[in-house]
Parts: structure tokens; C-alpha cells; sequence
């Protein structure tokens, strides 16, 4: 009895051997499906949420108006804002916008709170440099690329 | 004069980690051997300690949340979720059913991302390279699904104060009716190699056993737990969101050695693969996020302790409020901490070889275990 | 069938030039050393480089990645960039270590597996020495590249690579025993030890036929001689990290992975030449036929390694001598009992 179990054993287990071996080999002989990086990319989903953008107004200019929503709620302490009253001007004047992006940690929160639309996260995550001061985005280079159509928050 | 002739062995130590291979992160285990056998283990945690707890207690509500993603990376719905759930009990909040199904869904399609990691890993742990591959290859699928949701693959940043981010975007249900198909396929391929393979029994049957007593005193949960024998989980027994809605039944087995813990986890793949079909067909209509919530809100005074069934057990939050609009207190207990703490009792008289398996088949993450 | 003409004609040339010039006869045969010696040197080399883009390729398909591709054709230059990068690299030797020894591991580990290559027979006649105790000669070379083994573990000055050390002789020292007895069979058939006469025998039929269990119990014995997975404990990654070479680099860390391919080959050449007919096939030379037997063994291994997990040291060694063993004794015995009664 003990022998035929031995046997028994044996054969299943070789058997699962080979089993695995012909999973294997029905994957080697499957094309690869990762893709060769810089030459070729895989499109983003429209959503996703690369670095932050300024959303241009019809003026082409920023939308923001330094209601500072954004830095509140930003996790990072990633945002800075300069901002003046001036006589005559509801609300405030935008003196400075900089998003420091080596701090950022992409989470969206500042697009869903502003409530004029002035902020858009791009899909874009190629953003390494050589020096880390040119992580810090200030409004031209935030207004630099344009909101894809489909992603609204 | 026979003493002097006998062999000298001397116990010598291993210092294995928190630079190592296989320990899943930064942990560090000093090993006294003797031989190839370990005699005790001396665990060291806390190289990845961030101090989550008192970070979320200097920061809003609001802007926690993109933070407890990173408590457990890789699982992070579950942490976010949580969060919301403790708030919105103190709040009373009643979240919408369909904000409520999405959480679901996701929390489940990301329990079968971190168990793909864990099958690669597990098979990895065992010298076996390929299923580390298949494990990601599946979890890619997953993720695409959540970024095409969320925005976010790893991070998602998903669930809201009384609901959920967003909704889903029309190109969803075609993906995901592709990966519904292909999954169960590539879960059998998974089984192919590893479930039945002789190295593999050999490796794992028997190897840490750890009976269901055993497992309820050192506060074990989860999967691990389920294989020692204990039907506990919190989705069938607790069932929070749509769980019990859809019905969930645990899956558990018996023996609680490395090769049930790893089953438990092929098998709940195949559970969760079940839910996400249940939850796309009944998906009700209506708003994805209670109105009138506000972003910045100010949490009535109370304790609450929230929790939910991660991938790697109970992952339970209690949180004391005093009326502002930060916690006052924010205990995490998390899943992996507990699970990790018998390894001391566990590793003395196994071989070196099966420390490896043994601290990996308990699916521990690190930063879940230092926070 | 290639290779014997030539070899001739260099051997003929060179004759002509020592008796024209009068030189000393014994420059004749010491010349001939010299060519063999750079064959075999060159041959390895080019082998070595081009199984490992073999490996890295294989496991890229198998896990459905493309593997190297930037550096030539499908990135077949690049094993030659990492022998470059290895080269150039800083050789550091731990404090700790026992440095004579420690320096002369890795030759120790190398120097067996090119002086095993003199008896393979690549072809028809292209063998260099047909010793008559060929087969021997080959087990008794081939074991002593685990004294570079341990010597490079103990010498490290590491307790991983010790214990990698230490893992590798036992496992080499159980796994020599079956691989011998299965090598047996095969000599009582041939009725020689001599590689030629060795493959001369399987003219009509291979012994794989004769010899199916002797096959089995070879391809596995000779797995777990050359490290690789299930049998890789010595070098098991995420165990004692990698073993006996944790502690190497540069080029002595280039000699132990030269060795470890070039023995890779070597089993699948002496597998060729035993069970599988050597380089005898219809059509085309020896030599290539040669190749492709040793070239199908040796994808047969690959595939082995990246698809089975690990096994224990216990069981590795139970393995050997409770199963393996036996089986390998039973194989002699049948095979001893056929030939006395027919």
C-alpha cells in the first residue's frame, strides 16, 4: 500500500512539475507586453494627476484670485502666494503664484477646492531636473502647458 | 577525553536586514544560528517610523487624507477609507449608496493589487522569480482601472467626507468587463505554477504553524487569520459600506502554516473578483457625494474607532475629537503591527531557510507596521 | 568535422616549420598545447558571453519582458558592455578577509572547468586529449571547483558568504555520488571510460534510450552541481543574500559567474556526449549537432530555474541520499543484471 502511495506521490508531483513547465513555456511564447520607455509611452488616462497647472482664462492669463483655498488645504505646504489689496480692486491682487513641485505630493486636493477653476492637475510626469530650484514652478511656467479637454475635477 | 575530542560548536549571530533581500522593507531580525537552525530572533522595527499619528494630528481633516494613503502603500484605499468612515460617524453622515458601492469596488480591486504583490512576492521569497512578474503584470490591470477613477495608481486620494471623488469615467465599464474576463485565467496560471508544485508544498506545508488560538491571542486578523482556522472577517461579520448589501462570505481554512496563508489570499482573489462583478451589476444610481459636506469641516467632539478589512487584516482607527477642525487624537492599529509580532515565537528552531517564507507569508508591510 | 581538419593542418604547418628550421622537436607538441589552450580559452569565452544574454533573454520571455535591448541586435553586444563595466570596476577586498585566499578563490573555481573541456569531444575527431579514463578525469576535475567555492565563502569573511560556502560543499559533495552512478551506467554499456568510444557506442541508438532513469537522475544531479534553481542554495538570493560571491567584485566577482556559466555547459556537453549521442547526427557536422544537444540541455535548466522555487538545505540533502541514491543503485543494478544475462 505504502509503495503505491510513494508511486502515487511521485507521479502527481511530476506531474505538477510539469504542469509549471508548460505554464512557462506557453508564456515564453507570448509577444512581451512591457513597452521600451523612451521610445515608446503609454498613453495617460485623461484623469490622471500629474503635476498642477494654471488653467489659462480667455485673456490668456491665470484665473486666480488669491483666495488662497488652495494653500489652505495643501497637505505639503507646497504652495506660495503673494497677494496685495489695492484701492478700488474687489478682492486681491496676485503678486506672485509658486508651486514648489519637488514638495508636491499630487494628491488634488488644491484643484478641487478652487472655486474659480484657476488650477488643473496635467498628465505629465516626466519632471526631473538637474538642479532643484527649477522644481519651482511660478505662473508663466504653471500657465506653460494647457489643460487637456477631457480632465475637469 | 571524550569531551575533548567532540566537535565545538559555537551559536553565532545573523544580523539579517534592514538591508536584506527579503524583509520586504526596512526590518531588521538579528539571528542567533546555530548552524543552519535559528535559535531566537530579535525583531527591530521603526527604521520606517514617520510618525503618522501626531502628523495627523496637526493637520485638518481634509488634509490627512492624501496622507493615510501612504500608511499602507499598498493598499492605501483602505486607509483613506477608514479615515472618512471615522469622520463620518462622528459627523453622521449617511454616504450614498452609489458612493458607497464605488468604495467597495475599489477597496476590492485594490485588495487584489496587494494580494498580486503578495503572490509575487511570496513565490520571490521561495527562489522563484517568474510569478513575481505574473503577480504585477495582473496588478497593472488593477491600477489602470483605479487611475482611470482616481487619477492616481498607487496614491488614490479616492474617498470624500460623505462620499467619493469622482465618478466613473465612461471607458470604465469596457476595461473593466476586459479584466473581469482575463482575471480568473491568470489567477489559474498563478495556481499552475505554484499550488501544487512539490518544491513548493515542500517548502511551505507545515512550515510556521500557528493554531486559531494562538492567532486571537497575539491579536492576528486578516487573512493570516482566517488560515489559522478563526471565520472572522469583518466584511461577513461587520460589514461596513456595501458589504452588507452584496453578502460576503470569509474564506477560511485550517491548518495556518505558510501554504494556507498563502491559499487564503489566492482564494480571496477569486472572492473579490466575485464582488467587483456584483457591485458593476447592482451599481445604483443617484449622487456620489453627500451635499453640504463641507471640505473643511469641524468634527463634533467624540471618539470614534473606525474600521475595515484591509488586505493585511483589521485596520482600525480610533479618533477623539474635541470640536476642532483637527483630530485631538488619532490612534492607528494596524493590521501588519500585530501580525508581525509573533514572529519571535515563530522563527526559533526553523531552519534559515524558511525564516524567509514564514515572515513572508504573513504579508507584512512595513511602513504599515511603524506608521 | 570543422574543427579536426584544421586542427590538422595547423599541427602539419607547424611541423613543416620546426623541421625546416631545425628547431627542437619538442617544440611540436608544445605548440600544440598552445593552440588548444587558446581554443579552448577563446571558445569559452564567446560561450560565456553569449549564454548569459542567453539567460537574460529567456527569463525576459518567460516573464513577458523583452530583456536587454538597447545594445546591438536585440542587446546582444550587452553582456560584452558588463564584462567592460566589470572590468573597469573598483576590485574591493572587505577588511575582514583572509586575502591570499581570497584572491586565488575565483581561479580556483575557473581553472577546473577549462582544464574539464579537454576531454569533451566537439566533433569528429575534435577532441583534444581522449584520455581513456575520460570520463573520470571529468568528475574528478569538475569537484574541484568547489574547493574555490568554499574557500572564496570562508575567506570572505562574511557569515553569509560562509554559510553559502559550507551550503555549496555539502550539496556538491551529495550530489557528486548520484551524478557518478548515473554516469555508470553508461560505461558498463559503452564498456569504456574514453569520451570517444564513449560516443562511438551510440552510433545506432542513444543510451538515453537504454538509460532513461540514468538520464533523469543525471539532469538532476547535474542541476543542483552547477547552483541552479531548485538546487541554488549556495547563491540563494533571499536567504543569505548571495552567498559564497557576496562579498566579490569586479573581476573576481566575472570569474565565479564565467565559472558558474562555463560549468552550466560543460554538464550539458557531458549530458550530450553520454545519453544524447554525442555529435553524432544525420546531415550536418558533428560539431553542430553537438551544440544543439548541449544548447537544448541547457534551455532545459534555464527553464528549470525560472520556474521552480527553492528547495531547503534538509530536504536538498534528503533528497540526494534518500531518493536519489537508491534509484541510482537500482539503475546499476538493472542495467548490471541485463547485461550479464543477454
Amino acid at each position: 500500500m505504502r509503495v503505491f502511495r510513494a508511486i502515487g506521490r511521485l507521479v502527481k508531483g511530476t506531474w505538477w512539475l510539469f504542469v509549471g513547465m508548460v505554464t512557462t513555456t506557453k508564456h515564453f511564447l507570448r509577444r512581451a507586453i512591457t513597452i521600451q520607455y523612451p521610445k515608446e509611452r503609454f498613453e495617460q488616462w485623461p484623469r490622471f494627476r500629474g503635476r498642477v497647472a494654471m488653467v489659462a482664462g480667455d485673456d490668456g492669463g491665470h484665473k486666480c484670485t488669491a483666495c488662497a483655498q488652495c494653500i489652505r488645504v495643501c497637505p505639503a505646504a507646497c504652495i506660495t502666494l503673494e497677494r496685495h489689496k489695492e484701492g478700488g480692486v474687489k478682492g486681491f491682487v496676485v503678486d506672485g503664484y509658486v508651486i514648489d513641485i519637488g514638495l508636491c505630493i499630487y494628491c488634488g486636493l488644491c484643484v478641487e477646492v478652487c472655486n474659480f477653476d484657476a488650477l488643473a492637475m496635467v498628465p505629465e510626469y516626466e519632471m526631473s531636473v538637474y538642479d532643484k530650484a527649477e522644481l519651482v514652478y511660478d505662473i508663466p511656467k504653471l500657465l506653460s502647458r494647457q489643460l487637456e479637454p477631457e480632465f475637469k475635477k | 577525553m571524550a569531551t575533548d575530542t567532540a566537535i565545538h560548536t559555537q551559536e553565532f549571530q545573523v544580523n539579517m536586514g534592514p538591508q536584506h533581500p527579503s524583509t520586504h522593507g526596512v526590518f531588521r531580525m538579528v539571528l542567533t544560528m546555530d548552524g543552519e537552525r535559528v535559535v531566537d530572533c530579535e525583531p527591530h522595527v521603526g527604521f520606517l517610523h514617520r510618525s503618522m499619528e501626531k502628523m495627523a494630528e496637526n493637520r485638518l481633516y481634509i488634509q490627512f487624507l492624501p496622507m493615510a494613503d501612504r500608511i499602507d502603500y499598498l493598499s492605501s484605499l483602505f486607509c483613506s477609507v477608514a479615515h472618512c468612515q471615522a469622520v463620518e460617524q462622528l459627523m453622521e453622515i449617511e454616504v450614498p449608496p452609489r458612493a458607497k458601492y464605488l468604495r467597495t469596488m475599489f477597496m476590492e480591486l485594490n485588495r487584489i493589487a496587494s494580494h498580486c504583490i503578495f503572490f509575487g512576492v511570496f513565490a520571490l521569497d521561495l527562489g522563484a522569480v517568474t510569478p513575481f512578474l505574473y503577480g504585477f503584470r495582473e496588478r497593472e490591470l488593477t491600477m489602470d482601472l483605479l487611475e482611470m477613477t482616481t487619477g492616481q495608481r498607487i496614491t488614490f486620494n479616492y474617498p470624500r467626507f460623505g462620499g467619493v471623488a469622482a465618478d466613473l469615467p465612461d471607458s470604465f465599464f469596457a476595461v473593466a468587463e476586459k479584466f473581469l474576463k482575463v482575471f480568473p485565467g491568470r489567477i489559474t496560471d498563478y495556481e499552475r505554477i505554484l499550488n501544487e508544485n512539490e518544491i513548493f508544498l515542500a517548502r511551505t506545508k507545515g512550515v510556521g504553524v500557528v493554531d486559531g488560538a494562538r492567532a486571537i491571542n497575539y491579536g492576528w486578523s486578516g487573512p493570516n487569520l482566517r488560515a489559522s482556522g478563526v471565520n472572522f472577517d469583518l466584511r461577513q461579520n461587520m460589514p461596513y459600506e456595501a458589504y452588507g448589501e452584496l453578502g460576503y462570505e470569509a474564506v477560511v481554512l485550517s491548518n495556518g502554516d505558510c501554504y494556507d496563508r498563502y491559499l487564503v489570499r489566492i482564494l480571496e482573489m477569486r472572492a473579490s473578483h466575485a464582488l467587483i462583478k456584483k457591485c458593476l451589476e447592482g451599481l445604483p444610481d443617484g449622487p456620489i457625494v453627500k451635499e453640504k459636506v463641507s471640505k473643511f469641516p469641524k468634527v463634533p467632539a467624540g471618539e470614534v474607532y473606525a474600521r475595515v478589512e484591509s488586505p493585511r487584516g483589521d485596520y482600525g482607527l480610533y479618533l477623539v475629537s474635541d470640536g476642532t477642525n483637527k483630530p485631538y487624537r488619532y490612534k492607528l492599529r494596524t493590521p501588519s503591527f500585530n501580525n508581525l509580532s509573533m514572529i519571535r515565537e515563530m522563527l526559533p528552531g526553523v531552519y534559515l531557510a524558511d525564516v524567509v517564507p514564514i515572515f513572508g507569508s504573513l504579508d507584512v508591510i512595513l511602513p504599515d507596521v511603524d506608521r | 568535422m570543422i574543427i579536426h581538419p584544421v586542427l590538422s593542418w595547423l599541427n602539419e604547418w607547424w611541423q613543416g616549420v620546426v623541421a625546416t628550421y631545425g628547431l627542437p622537436s619538442c617544440f611540436v607538441p608544445a605548440a600544440q598545447m598552445v593552440v588548444h589552450a587558446i581554443l579552448i580559452g577563446g571558445f569559452i569565452a564567446v560561450l560565456v558571453l553569449f549564454l548569459i544574454w542567453l539567460t537574460r533573454k529567456v527569463s525576459a520571455h518567460i516573464q513577458q519582458r523583452f530583456g536587454p535591448m538597447r545594445v546591438g541586435w536585440h542587446g546582444s553586444v550587452q553582456t560584452v558592455a558588463d564584462a567592460l563595466k566589470l572590468m573597469q570596476k573598483e576590485d574591493t577586498t572587505p577588511r575582514s578577509c583572509d586575502r591570499p585566499v581570497f584572491n586565488i578563490a575565483p581561479f580556483l573555481a575557473f581553472a577546473p572547468t577549462i582544464v574539464a573541456f579537454v576531454v569533451i569531444p566537439f566533433g569528429d575527431g575534435a577532441i583534444i586529449r581522449d584520455l581513456n579514463i575520460g570520463v573520470l578525469f571529468l568528475f574528478a576535475i569538475t569537484t574541484i571547483n568547489v574547493i574555490g567555492v568554499i574557500s572564496g565563502g570562508w575567506a570572505s569573511g562574511s557569515k553569509y558568504s560562509l554559510l553559502g560556502g559550507f551550503r555549496s560543499a555539502a550539496q556538491l559533495v551529495s550530489y557528486e555520488v548520484p551524478l557518478v552512478l548515473s554516469a555508470l551506467g553508461v560505461i558498463m554499456l559503452a564498456g569504456s571510460m574514453k569520451m570517444g568510444a564513449i560516443v562511438d557506442a551510440q552510433s545506432r541508438i542513444w543510451f538515453v534510450a537504454y538509460q532513461p532513469l540514468a538520464f533523469v537522475i543525471y539532469i538532476i544531479a547535474a542541476t543542483a552541481e552547477v547552483n541552479r534553481t531548485p538546487f541554488d542554495i549556495p547563491e540563494a538570493e533571499q536567504e543569505i543574500v548571495a552567498g559564497f560571491n557576496v562579498e566579490y567584485s569586479g573581476m573576481k566577482f566575472a570569474m565565479f559567474f564565467l565559472a558558474e556559466f562555463a560549468n552550466m555547459f560543460l554538464i550539458a556537453a557531458i549530458a550530450a556526449t553520454l545519453f544524447l549521442g554525442g555529435w553524432r547526427g544525420p546531415w550536418l557536422p558533428g560539431e553542430f549537432w553537438f551544440l544543439a544537444k548541449s544548447f537544448a540541455i541547457v534551455l532545459l535548466l534555464m527553464f528549470f530555474r525560472w520556474t521552480y522555487p527553492r528547495l531547503r538545505v534538509d530536504q536538498l540533502m534528503s533528497f540526494a541520499w534518500k531518493f536519489l541514491l537508491p534509484l541510482a543503485f537500482l539503475n546499476l543494478i538493472i542495467t548490471g543484471l541485463i547485461l550479464v544475462l543477454i
